[in-house]
């Protein structure tokens, strides 16, 4: 490289950096980011109103963690395990299972719950779908109770209580038999069940 | 940090960039609260994870520097660059299934999120997650990588869309990976304070020690260049056609 060159080289470099110095910042360009007072009063009242009122549940879907609380008190803390984000496929048909993230509530509550199996469960493990609607019924796989949050989605019992705290569910979340059954005392119908 | 140098160069022209009407941190809040999905929160040194107006997770910041548009800007993510990790079955009929049922060898759990990442946002802004540092050779050649990444990133979004704007956040490679996982295609994004430019300048001087590893391997590139030309044949004086 020739002395003009790296002289060249050096002048922009020192300039791109001059010109960061004296930049001005970009977040003082005459925005207005103040609200008159009343206004701001009536967010803060419905930012507050938002927030859940009384028990709720949290769902790390990433940590497979679940907390239920009420107000800022932790009420129960437990490993679960939520949904894989494993895809399969069979012909035209597609399922990924995933633990949906967002806001829901507690439908209702199942005493000794009975599994329907759907089409996937047979497929995963190479069976061919039932002819009778009898055959899809497996009682005694979901635990002793099952709290219903929407979308065809529980929170319920597992055989496998060994893979508690990893993502292996086909969406649905599981719990060991203790904390499912505090769980299942204390979260109200109606509860709301915050997935992240 | 080359990236940031090139990139503050770029910048250096106080040219107007078109920018949303302004819009209060609380009402941009307020807005995002109203819906049911996660949303994040940029400020006070983290990334708060956000539902219904309730911070959910904190990610803690190890350091954040960026140029970027006014605070209270609410952006969405358009894609993650590497993609999310897949795995497919394929369902065979008569086949049993290998983990017998316990879907433990197609799971995918946050380890498997990668650590250093670029989410390119639907404003045009490049937000390059990085996690590694330290001496080792391969943290230096993965963040260079990645910072390059960024750049050609940033560059594209300058030329493509005539705007351009630049995060760069550094944190711990669980917190990094715990972030991507909370991010998906379509997540918003709310800058509850603007970033000041000593956050760059505290990210460049961070970032020293990568400067001279950079150097480094410029005058040993160099230096193999001259002993390579050195033990070349001098060349010979091409012979001129006709007459």
């Amino acid at each position: 490289m020739s002395r003009s060159r790296a002289w060249a080289a050096t002048a922009v470099l020192l300039t791109g950096l001059a010109g960061y110095f004296v930049m001005p910042p970009l977040a003082s360009r005459g925005d207005d980011l103040t609200l008159p007072e009343e206004r701001a009063e009536r967010l803060r009242q419905e930012l507050e109103s938002l927030q859940p009122k009384g028990t709720y549940i949290l769902i790390d879907t990433g940590a497979n963690r679940l907390i239920l609380k009420r107000g800022a008190e932790v009420l129960m803390e437990a490993v679960c395990s939520t949904g894989s984000r494993r895809t399969l496929v069979s012909g035209e048909r597609r399922w990924t299972f995933e633990t949906p993230r967002g806001v829901r509530q507690i439908r209702s509550k199942i005493r000794h719950p009975v599994w329907r199996r759907p089409d996937w469960a047979f497929l995963e493990e190479g069976k061919p779908l039932p002819r009778r609607e009898g055959d899809r019924y497996m009682p005694g796989v979901l635990g002793d109770y099952a709290l219903d949050i929407g979308g065809g989605y529980f929170i319920h019992g597992t055989l496998y209580t060994r893979l508690l705290g990893q993502n292996v569910t086909h969406g649905c979340i599981r719990l060991g038999d203790e904390d499912l059954e505090k769980l299942f005392r204390q979260a109200p119908v109606g509860a709301k069940v915050y997935v992240f | 940090m080359f990236s940031q140098c090139v990139i503050a160069f770029l910048l250096w022209s106080d040219d107007p960039r078109p920018q949303s009407p302004p819009m209060t941190l609380m009402e941009s809040q307020l807005e995002l609260a109203r819906g049911d999905k996660v949303y994040l929160e940029l400020g006070g040194g983290q990334i708060g994870v956000y539902l219904r107006g309730m911070q959910v997770k904190s990610l803690a910041l190890e350091s954040q520097a960026g140029f970027l548009g006014p605070a209270a800007t609410v952006s969405r993510v358009d894609r993650l660059i590497p993609g999310l990790p897949q795995k497919v079955v394929v369902a065979c009929p008569g086949c049993e299934d290998p983990s017998g049922g316990t879907g433990l060898d197609d799971r995918i759990g946050i380890e498997e999120m990668p650590a250093n990442f670029l989410a390119v946002l639907d404003d045009g802004t490049s937000w390059l997650v990085l996690s590694e540092s330290g001496w080792k050779p391969g943290s230096q050649i993965k963040s260079a990588y990645w910072q390059g990444k960024g750049l050609i990133r940033f560059l594209e979004s300058l030329v493509v869309q005539g705007q351009g704007q630049y995060l760069f956040s550094r944190m711990k490679p669980e917190s990094a990976r715990a972030l991507y996982w909370a991010i998906q295609p379509g997540t918003a994004v709310l800058r509850a304070e603007a970033l000041s430019e000593r956050g760059l300048l505290e990210e460049i001087q961070m970032n020293s020690e990568q400067v001279l590893v950079v150097l480094l391997m410029a005058i040993s590139l160099i230096c193999i260049w001259v002993l390579h030309r050195k033990g070349m044949p001098p060349r010979r004086r091409r012979r001129k056609w006709g007459h």
